[in-house]
């Protein structure tokens, strides 16, 4: 067990946790009228992406990498957003 | 990767290894060209749900009705169980502790399996409601990106066993092959992250 929690591996796969019961929580909230709404959809897209940060910092260990792919993954990251609300807006 | 075989610095502490075998990412990896490109790919394929998703925004709110959010839920937290448990592995082995790793190894090939299952389940129920590929856009797009991913899943799997192989073998041990298959399986993981918020939670 003592490796599930060296390092910060343990924090930050809680953190993942509650954030993915937060945006399911915005989601939900809606869920009886399923009425369209860009604000939820921004929200939990931009908190999906964010924990996609974190996976690739933390478990696939982005951080200590080549400067490459720390830009291309960091590219990904703020680029997909802004590119989903306009196709979600145009 | 610039990792070499843990067996090779045991007279180092854990904390040491940790650090040296760190990958490293070399630009010719192939492993990680191939896990950018399909970060790219599967991203500009979650811009065109999206476009869709804005053209025919009523009948994609009203087909998403078909989906069990429960599901959706279950199968994210057990991927990101899964990276956990993988993670550990990876530092397990890090530090020459084989057997543990071993054991971590097989928990994420566990947490994998109950994926798969849980994946058709779905499935089995939704296509038993009469929510079929053809039903309209959204479907398509649904089965297709599930579809896509769950066969990355499988591959997973078969690295993660080849792994497993690999750190009960003494002769195989290579924590360079073990950082691929983990950088892997954990872009299935993130990958999941972001179909599960546009296929389950957008609205």
């Amino acid at each position: 067990m003592q490796y599930l929690f060296k390092g910060r591996i343990a924090p930050v796969w809680l953190g993942l946790t509650i954030v993915t019961l937060l945006s399911w929580l915005i989601s939900s909230g809606q869920d009886n009228v399923m009425k369209p709404d860009l604000t939820v959809s921004m929200a939990v897209v931009v908190i999906a992406v964010i924990k996609a940060r974190f996976v690739l910092r933390e478990f696939m260990e982005v951080g200590h990498a080549s400067r490459w792919l720390r830009v291309l993954s960091d590219v990904w990251v703020v680029g997909l957003p802004p590119a989903i609300l306009v196709a979600l807006s145009v | 990767m610039a990792s070499t075989n843990a067996d090779s610095s045991l007279d180092l502490t854990p904390a040491e290894i940790d650090k040296a075998q760190r990958h490293d990412a070399n630009p010719l990896d192939g492993i990680w060209i191939f896990i950018v490109g399909d970060l790219f790919i599967f991203g500009s394929y979650f811009v065109t749900y999206a476009l869709w998703r804005n053209w025919q925004h009523d009948v994609f709110l009203s087909a998403q009705r078909n989906l069990n959010l429960g599901f959706g839920l279950f199968n994210t937290m057990v991927l990101l169980v899964s990276s956990w448990f993988l993670a550990a592995a990876l530092k397990a082995m890090r530090a020459a502790d084989w057997d543990t790793s071993g054991r971590w190894t097989l928990a994420t090939m566990a947490c994998g399996l109950v994926f798969v299952v849980s994946k058709i389940s779905e499935w089995t129920v939704e296509v038993g409601h009469g929510f079929v590929f053809t039903s309209n856009m959204f479907s398509q797009f649904y089965f297709w990106t599930t579809g896509v991913h769950l066969l990355h899943v499988l591959f997973g799997l078969l690295a993660l066993f080849r792994l497993y192989l690999e750190v009960k073998d003494p002769t195989c041990r290579n924590v360079a092959t073990a950082e691929s298959a983990a950088a892997f399986w954990h872009m299935v993981d993130l990958l999941w992250l972001v179909i599960f918020a546009l296929m389950y939670l957008t609205r």
